[in-house]
């Protein structure tokens, strides 16, 4: 069946991070959609492919996001399902915090053509790098900020939390594009079971263009709601308390240890 | 490719130009406008997007905190 659908990561900065793979998809595809966070870098894009639709136009303040994310899985699979080569550009890693890549590819296998992604360099990428931070150091923990709202989540304050779109936090709607501040003075206060008020915390901007300037700003995990977000503000919590060790699994891993040195030695 | 965008990529590809005086002395050799050459060096990302009639708000979230087909949800059980 003619048609077929792949997702390409472009990166978070303009000309650092694109992949060779990623780029030849877009410059060889008979139609690329763009969903970037930058309108320049949307222009970069149209450098690339006579015919780069933007899937800005689908968002709208006050439109549920839900919505404007099938709009977008449809106006892909519309022009593969006419037969063409579609590429879905999108900033960062397209598989990342990111619904309409994911749920185009699986409608579009669903539907016998061939669909898949190619990854890109994410904003947690850029976070690792621009403060430093590893996340296999004492773990990481990462959610939508919203979903981190609504849900119940099991916690370790020991470990890193990273809490994406923070500017939009607590918001059931899925239409603001502002942040509220009675909404994240909620988030604070559920916070405040694993954290001090004074905690440091990091509000994290990537450089999207070459002349952007890496945003890491600390603040008091209390001064929150109070801060300047914008949609594309990442909440960065370090750990709270040190790691705490599991005195009842190292004790058993021992006594294994034991056994084994003192079983003979197979032939 | 437009010129400014062609040294945007450059600046953002060649690591050359990731010190100041190199990244400056690439703006002044460019045949840009005085106004994007500006915009440039005084790393104005506003007067850069209105020199390029850009719309500065673009929306960039693309994750629903729930999605509407209750994927999260039947994701898990399949576990």
């Amino acid at each position: 069946m003619s048609g077929s659908l792949v997702c390409v990561g472009i990166g978070m900065k303009l000309g650092a991070h694109i992949s060779p793979i990623s780029r030849s998809h877009i410059e060889q595809a008979d139609v690329v959609f763009s969903g970037v966070s930058d309108g320049i870098v949307e222009l970069w894009l149209k450098e690339m492919h006579p015919d780069v639709r933007s899937l800005q136009m689908y968002y709208a303040e006050g439109k549920n996001r839900n919505i404007t994310y099938n709009e977008m899985v449809e106006a892909m699979l519309a022009e593969v399902r006419a037969g063409k080569n579609v590429v879905g550009a999108f900033y960062g890693h397209p598989g990342v915090f990111a619904l309409a890549p994911h749920k185009s590819i699986q409608q579009a296998k669903l539907e016998g053509f061939e669909a898949y992604m190619e990854p890109g360099i994410s904003a947690e990428d850029c976070l690792v790098a621009d403060l430093g931070i590893d996340p296999g150091k004492f773990g990481c923990q990462q959610y939508e900020a919203s979903q981190f709202m609504f849900y119940k989540r099991r916690l370790d304050p020991s470990a890193y939390l990273i809490l994406w779109q923070i500017g939009v936090a607590g918001d059931k709607t899925l239409g603001k594009f502002n942040s509220d501040k009675n909404k994240l003075a909620l988030l604070v206060g559920l916070l405040a079971n694993d954290y001090p008020s004074d905690h440091q915390v990091i509000l994290y901007e990537a450089a999207v263009l070459p002349i952007d300037m890496v945003r890491a700003e600390h603040i008091a995990l209390a001064d929150l709601p109070n801060a300047e977000l914008h949609q594309h503000t990442t909440l960065v919590i370090p750990p709270a308390k040190p790691m705490e060790k599991n005195q009842q699994l190292l004790e058993q891993i021992r006594r294994l240890d034991e056994q084994a040195q003192l079983a003979p030695c197979s032939a | 490719m437009s010129a400014v965008i062609e040294l945007l990529e450059k600046m953002g590809a060649d690591s050359s130009l990731n010190n100041a005086e190199a990244f400056d002395a690439a703006i002044a050799q460019s045949e840009l406008s005085v106004e994007l050459k500006n915009a440039l060096v005084n790393k104005n990302v506003t007067a850069l997007e209105r020199q390029l009639d850009v719309c500065p708000d673009t929306v960039c979230m693309l994750i629903p905190a729930e999605d509407d087909d209750g994927s999260e949800e039947s994701d898990a059980k399949e576990e």
